[in-house]
């Protein structure tokens, strides 16, 4: 069962599931062209901003790294469950990270660091962050089970060569160059290019689907 | 039903289409799909998003002033790309590294290029125009790219993650190149913070490196290291902390988070960075030479890169290349050095870097080699043909003072020889002389020889009967030998034989001896206790002799007192005849008087013999004076003396030789 990224910060019931986030758009028969054009393109933006490989780090994308990490840990899942007043992301994030920084320093010869206060952004850059990582994990798990040839039925357009389709996405996300990706998959550059724009315009749409536009 | 490359062909069709067709075209072609509609949509939006990524512009009109044509896109990154362009204005080739985003979103950036414009260094890229005021803010950058002569084309450079070094060589040269660079950026107080092999740009020809990208450099230029959005950690000594670099070559304090405020020209805070850069250095050098970077995600535990620099773990240790290439033990070390976990460790500036990495290359001693063998060595090899030239001096001095030598020794050989064969000559003449005088003695002696000769002949004669004799000889003694042998062998045999009879007679010898020392023993016992016997013999024998002469003496006693018996008997007829007549006077007087002097003469009568008798009464009244006739003491005259008194009178005489049988049962009456 696949979760949907995304958090409506003014939902009242625990479950994502198959619920537009805060920003995604909603249902495109009540919608104007203009309005559906705008939702298509956050959803393209957010999609291809996920997709995106970052060599050099900055402090921010070591936040992001640790609020994927937290997700991972399922405390996300756990405050999915609360009510939105009562979640209090920050401070769980905020523990979630000195808890880690304690690991850090009980490995290896690290000097002892002293008052460490976590200094976070505010909760709406959390959340954003939150459905950042969220995106993330839900296109790697995408991307794997492209890899292993499951196309989701819900997409109409049929993915040609889903298994190389998914191997060429998983590369572009760990930074390959799309002549690496060429190289390593055994075709040509343009048959490269060719998959990972294919694969990301699939993964567009499925999580178009997700939101409700186009689902069968 | 339609197939894949169907649906994907109609699609390219209507993506050629206007915009706002598309919905009556997705709708007409796909009439029994409704839901394929808005997915078709998504799916041409997004080509068309990707489409004006990839699109190269012909010019950057929209963008700027139209200076600069776009012509390939070289690279796509997350927040730029890069293109290669056309300087329409002064007809160059240029690099121009267009962001995705806004100025606002690239200012950071636009930021750090303008500070790196500053660097002026043959080993780092350029930035030559920069331009944030329109849509996109794009650097204009130094292209680099070499004209290949083969193919009469400019041909582009790559960086160092794509064109790896053929070489350890290579790679070292590559990094001494960039460590030039950072020096060079050093020099001019900016820090490029994330070096790697991405960030390293070769030359296609000459495969020269150059520094790019100085996205997260600082310089004095650039008042912060971080903004308020990068802090991530507070630290009370410190103050807030900022997190920036690629995390699988963040130096350690690099990925525990650099304080924000650092300022390049104050000294403590210059050589933090400084340190974070060498680092990079040897990062950079351990990939190229690894293949690998120095930090990579555990699979297992799970931690990302940075942590486990923040961690303060030592990367695994360079051995060989990717190739299998043993990585020479100087460059290990100088990487290993750039490296170190405490930035006080490292090399204090990239310069050092550069130079020691340059005495690698040209085989001087590092500043690590300090064995004078390894000295001597790399001089050797850094100076071969001044090796080859003292070698071969040493060799030609050496064959030389050989040859002295050698014809020092032969002159004096020379010398000596001519001395010898002076000599030589003498004797010779000597010799001659000599040899006139023998042949005169060889005349005469060949004269004594014919005699001898004749002697010999009769001594050879004698000889051949003498070696008869001697053959004969020969055969006797071999005969005798073989007798001998045969002899011997018996001998051995009886010998052998004699020694186990000798053995046996030994052994039983002992035994003889142990069994007639028991037999002696008890022999000398026997003897004493013959001794004894004898000896109690003897006393018995004296005590026989004693008693032989007692009874000797008994029987002269008892023939005296059996001619006293005789003479008695007779007295006492005649004593029993007056008796008898007394008798009938006394047996008038009564009985009472007879009894009463009876009882008081012998109290023994009754033991005698009872029964009123005459002899018995005849008997207690001649008892007393034949006891007074006894010597007193003597028990055997006692007993005589009643044997006479017992014997009946006139009975035959005891036997007078006693024998042996006699003589014990004497000894034993006379014991009681």
């Amino acid at each position: 069962m696949r979760s949907c990224p995304g958090y409506r910060p003014h939902e009242r019931s625990g479950s994502c599931a198959r619920q537009p986030a805060l920003d995604m758009p909603e249902r495109p028969d009540n919608t104007s062209d203009g309005q559906m054009a705008a939702q298509f393109e956050r959803i393209i933006r957010r999609v291809k901003q996920s997709m995106n490989y970052r060599g050099s780090y900055s402090t921010r994308d070591i936040l992001d790294s640790l609020v994927a990490r937290w997700l991972q840990s399922g405390e996300w899942d756990r405050l999915k469950q609360v009510v939105p007043e009562d979640r209090h992301i920050g401070e769980s994030v905020r523990r979630f990270i000195l808890d880690r920084f304690d690991q850090l320093r009980l490995r290896g010869h690290r000097e002892d660091i002293a008052d460490e206060v976590i200094s976070l952004p505010d909760d709406a850059t959390l959340v954003e962050m939150v459905e950042l990582a969220e995106m993330r994990r839900w296109i790697a798990d995408r991307v794997a089970e492209l890899e292993q040839g499951r196309v989701d039925p819900r997409v109409a357009i049929p993915l040609v060569n889903a298994c190389q389709v998914g191997e060429a996405l998983r590369r572009h996300l760990a930074g390959l160059s799309q002549r690496e990706i060429a190289a390593a998959l055994g075709v040509s550059l343009g048959a490269a290019n060719k998959r990972i724009a294919q694969g990301t315009s699939y993964l567009i749409v499925l999580q178009g689907i997700e939101h409700g536009i186009g689902g069968m | 039903m339609r197939s894949g490359e169907d649906v994907l062909g109609i699609l390219a069709e209507i993506a050629e289409q206007p915009i706002d067709e598309w919905p009556l075209l997705l709708a007409s072609r796909f009439p029994d799909q409704p839901a394929m509609v808005p997915q078709a949509l998504l799916w041409l939006r997004a080509g068309l998003e990707k489409a004006e990524d990839d699109a190269a512009p012909p010019s950057l009109g929209k963008l700027g002033d139209e200076r600069y044509e776009l012509t390939l896109r070289l690279a796509s990154g997350a927040t730029a790309a890069v293109w290669r362009a056309h300087d329409r204005k002064l007809d160059r080739n240029v690099a121009i590294k267009v962001f995705h985003g806004s100025s606002h979103g690239a200012s950071r950036e636009l930021q750090e290029a303008r500070a790196a414009c500053d660097v002026i260094s043959d080993h780092v890229v350029r930035v030559l125009d920069v331009h944030d005021g329109g849509v996109r803010p794009y650097i204009v950058m130094e292209l680099v790219a070499e004209h290949d002569e083969r193919r009469d084309e400019l041909a582009l450079g790559a960086a160092a993650s794509i064109c790896r070094p053929a070489s350890v060589q290579e790679a070292a040269r590559w990094v001494m190149d960039v460590a030039r660079g950072v020096h060079d950026a050093h020099l001019r107080n900016v820090f490029h913070r994330d070096l790697k092999p991405q960030n390293v740009l070769i030359t296609p020809i000459s495969r020269r490196s150059r520094i790019a990208d100085f996205g997260l450099a600082l310089s004095a230029a650039t008042d912060q290291l971080g903004h308020s959005s990068s802090v991530l950690v507070k630290r009370g000594a410190s103050g807030p902390v900022s997190i920036a670099g690629t995390p699988e070559y963040m130096s350690p304090e690099q990925a525990r988070g650099l304080p924000i405020n650092l300022d390049p020209l104050h000294a403590e805070e210059r050589k933090l960075l400084v340190g974070v850069d060498v680092w990079g250095l040897g990062a950079l050098a351990y990939d190229l030479l690894s293949g690998r970077p120095p930090w990579l995600a555990t699979s297992s535990g799970g931690d990302e890169p940075w942590e486990i620099a923040a961690s303060g773990t030592s990367p695994p240790p360079l051995q060989c290349t990717g190739h299998g290439d043993v990585i020479p033990a100087p460059l290990r070390r100088i990487v290993e050095k750039a490296m170190a976990p405490k930035p006080a460790d490292r090399y204090t500036s990239a310069g050092h870097v550069a130079g020691e990495l340059e005495a690698f290359l040209a085989h001087r001693p590092t500043s690590l080699d300090r064995s004078y063998a390894v000295r001597t060595a790399l001089w050797c090899r850094r100076n071969p043909q001044l090796t080859l030239a003292g070698v071969v001096g040493l060799a030609l001095a050496t064959l030389t003072l050989a040859t002295y030598a050698s014809v020092v020794d032969l002159r004096e050989e020379r010398v000596a020889l001519t001395a010898a064969v002076v000599q030589q000559r003498n004797e010779e003449d000597a010799i001659k002389a000599r040899a006139s005088q023998t042949r005169a003695e060889l005349e005469k002696t060949k004269a004594q020889l014919k005699d001898e000769v004749q002697e010999l002949s009769v001594l050879e004669n004698g000889l051949e009967d003498e070696k008869k004799t001697y053959a004969a000889l020969l055969a006797a003694k071999d005969k005798a030998l073989h007798d001998a042998d045969a002899a011997t062998r018996e001998l051995v045999d009886e010998l052998t034989t004699a020694r186990n009879d000798r053995r046996t007679t030994e052994s039983e010898r002992a035994l003889y001896k142990q069994f007639w020392d028991t037999a002696r023993a008890d022999g000398e016992r026997i003897a004493k206790d013959r001794d004894q016997a004898q000896n109690e013999r003897e006393t018995a024998r004296a005590e026989r002799e004693a008693m032989k002469k007692e009874r000797d003496a008994v029987s002269v006693e008892r023939d005296q007192a059996r001619a006293e018996r005789d003479r008695s008997g007779r007295e006492i007829a005649r004593l029993t005849a007056a008796l008898a007549t007394a008798n009938a006077r006394v047996a008038m007087a009564g009985s009472a008087n007879r009894v009463e002097s009876a009882s008081e003469t012998s109290p023994d009568a009754g033991v005698a013999g009872p029964g009123p008798s005459d002899a018995g009464i005849s008997v207690v009244v001649a008892g007393p004076p034949a006891a007074k006739s006894v010597p007193a003491g003597s028990a055997s005259t006692a007993a005589s003396a009643r044997q006479h008194v017992d014997a009946p009178p006139g009975g035959p005489a005891a036997p007078s030789i006693p024998g042996p049988g006699d003589a014990r049962a004497g000894s034993g009456d006379s014991a009681h």
